[in-house]
């Protein structure tokens, strides 16, 4: 087994509002090995984005947060770090790729000067050299004519492009962990599978991990090795990403397997849907958080948050009524 | 894209002759502008005096060249120190929020709550050099609009993703400040500086014209129309020239100024 990158360890971000405690990660642990790619899924407001930025210290400053729990990257804990030292890991040791392509670019600066202020920051290439640097990675991430790109503006190329700028710029300084949040979810289908056809070839050359977030199981399925499933800010399944899509054990788990559409189904089938709404993440949920919507809930469910339960070794999940193998 | 128009070009050839004028005034074949000659006081423009001569028989043309100086140096160099201090200052609120802001707006309110002229009639007469105290309290006056503008931009580019995806590529306060915030914030900041110049070459004719400016013998424009007050209904020109100069000025710098800002937003609204 290779060895393990990355590991969270009981973490916790809570956000102090007006009107109580904002619990966006509550108690999420799990880990990442060496050029593992780990999918976190889960719906909208289940604190999959703040999770990611969490990691890497990225939240809003301008909101009071409470943080716990520890995220040990190489040995060393991050959350322990000070700005100036947490600073240094970010862009070179751990890269993070955000959602919009098209506002994720400076829209006054070239392409090419946003590569080489990265270079710039952590390396000690000059100006000429992460220039040269700059045209590579350029031609690495598949922007054709990279010599003559490089002057331009992020406003004069296409969504899937300048997701590949952004992607160049991710690992000018070749990390170890690189965190995609959503990075295809801005983009047109067929770029979308461009993207993640590009981000797994990257990911196998440099021999890099992949934290990759989004709400899409096809991707999942066809990316990741293994996957955490959120829910109302906690991490409420994961495992390998076969058992987990074939044997999910959690109840929400399954009605999000259940909710997606099929194409064996005839058509206008009613799609599948989970009744209700997720919880209100301030209101502290003494069971389970998702057993309001559940249909399989029993009565402690209301009660007592479920434990965690390890079957198979690697598969975790919180469920107290589990879904039986069916077939 | 819109045109810019003849209108715009006249302006700017206007501006482009009077910066020229005021620049090269030492080496022009002009008048000493403080060389009084009782033999042709108030004498009407002729071939030796184009625009003709005062009370004190000074050449207006050179005199009105001169003042332009005056009224330059006072409305760039305080604008330039309340897009200095004011953009660093609205950066600094609008990036690191929290109590700098407040202390820093609260600051902005109580100079923007006193009365200008005010400040600027205790400003000079504080003892000391005329021109570097107009430029100071001018540039008092301009810096909270300034502060307020580039806080007001600061805070909305900060919400932007580029600027977390910079944090993510692990830029420092002071780079994601210069680097990523102020080249987004400059067009904004300068094409508000370009109106902020007409606005200070205004208020410096003004306060010569209070006598709170440059003091005599040194021509400023305001001093000129002053002084020459008296004598308007027998020579017209010499109160005219002046006051036509920094009519023509002051137009030009806010047509130049618009069609600036007009050409800035129409290439935001692309980008």
């Amino acid at each position: 087994m290779t060895k393990l990158l990355v590991s969270v360890e009981n973490l916790k971000t809570y956000f102090a509002l007006g009107h109580g405690e904002l619990r966006a990660v509550d108690d999420v642990s799990f880990s990442v090995r060496q050029g593992e790619t780990f999918g976190i899924v889960g719906e909208s407001g289940s604190g999959k984005s703040i999770l990611a930025r969490s990691l890497i210290q990225l939240l809003p400053t301008n909101v009071a947060l409470r943080a716990g729990g520890r995220v040990v990257f190489d040995g060393r804990d991050l959350l322990a770090l000070k700005e100036k030292d947490m600073r240094l890991v970010r862009g070179r040791d751990i890269a993070m790729i955000f959602q919009d392509p098209l506002t994720s670019l400076n829209p006054v600066l070239p392409i090419g000067r946003q590569i080489v202020q990265v270079l710039r920051n952590h390396t000690d290439l000059s100006v000429r050299a992460a220039r040269e640097r700059a045209v590579e990675l350029l031609s690495e991430v598949g922007i054709p004519a990279p010599r003559q790109r490089v002057d331009e503006y992020a406003h004069r190329m296409s969504g899937g492009m300048r997701q590949r700028v952004v992607i160049a710029i991710a690992l000018a300084c070749n990390p170890r962990l690189l965190i995609a949040d959503e990075p295809t979810t801005a983009l047109d289908v067929t770029v979308q599978a461009q993207i993640l056809d590009l981000l797994r070839r990257l990911q196998e050359r440099h021999a890099m991990a992949l934290i990759l977030i989004t709400h899409n199981f096809g991707v999942v399925a066809e990316m990741c090795d293994r996957v955490g499933v959120m829910y109302a800010g906690r991490m409420v399944e994961q495992g390998d990403v076969r058992t987990l899509l074939a044997k999910p054990k959690m109840q929400y788990t399954r009605a999000l397997l259940d909710s997606i559409p099929r194409e064996e189904l005839p058509r206008h089938t009613r799609l599948q849907v989970i009744n209700g709404q997720p919880p209100d993440l301030t209101k502290r949920v003494q069971g389970c958080p998702f057993a309001p919507r559940c249909p399989d809930r029993l009565d402690r469910c209301d009660d007592v948050a479920p434990e965690l339960t390890i079957v198979g070794g690697d598969h975790q999940f919180r469920c107290w009524n589990p879904v039986r193998a069916e077939m | 894209m819109r045109r810019l128009g003849t209108g715009f070009f006249i302006a700017a050839g206007w501006l482009i002759l009077v910066v020229f004028l005021t620049a090269m005034a030492g080496w022009l074949p002009i008048d000493d502008p403080t060389r009084q000659s009782l033999l042709r006081m108030l004498s009407a423009p002729s071939a030796s005096n184009w625009l003709g001569t005062d009370s004190l028989g000074r050449d207006i043309l050179s005199r009105t060249i001169y003042g332009f100086r005056v009224t330059f140096a006072v409305s760039l160099g305080s604008v330039f120190l309340a897009l200095l201090f004011g953009g660093a200052l609205g950066m600094i609120a609008g990036y690191f929020r929290g109590w700098t802001e407040k202390i820093i707006l609260a600051v902005c309110n109580v100079v923007l709550a006193f009365p200008p002229l005010v400040l600027i009639i205790a400003m000079v007469a504080y003892p000391g050099q005329a021109l570097v105290k107009v430029i100071t309290a001018l540039s008092i006056v301009f810096t909270p609009s300034v502060i307020r503008i580039a806080r007001a931009n600061t805070l909305s580019f900060s919400e932007r993703e580029f600027v977390t995806a910079a944090r993510a590529v692990g830029m420092g306060d002071t780079r994601l400040l210069l680097r990523e915030l102020l080249p987004n914030l400059l067009p904004t900041l300068l094409s508000y500086g370009l109106l902020l110049i007409a606005i200070g070459a205004l208020a410096e004719a003004g306060l010569s014209y209070l006598g709170l400016s440059v003091p005599p013998p040194a021509p400023t424009l305001g001093a000129m129309m002053a002084a020459e007050q008296a004598y308007v209904l027998e020579a017209p020109h010499a109160v005219f020239f002046p006051a036509l100069a920094l009519f023509l000025t002051i137009f030009s710098l806010n047509v130049v100024g618009e069609a600036i800002q007009r050409r800035i937003n129409d290439r935001e609204r692309a980008a």
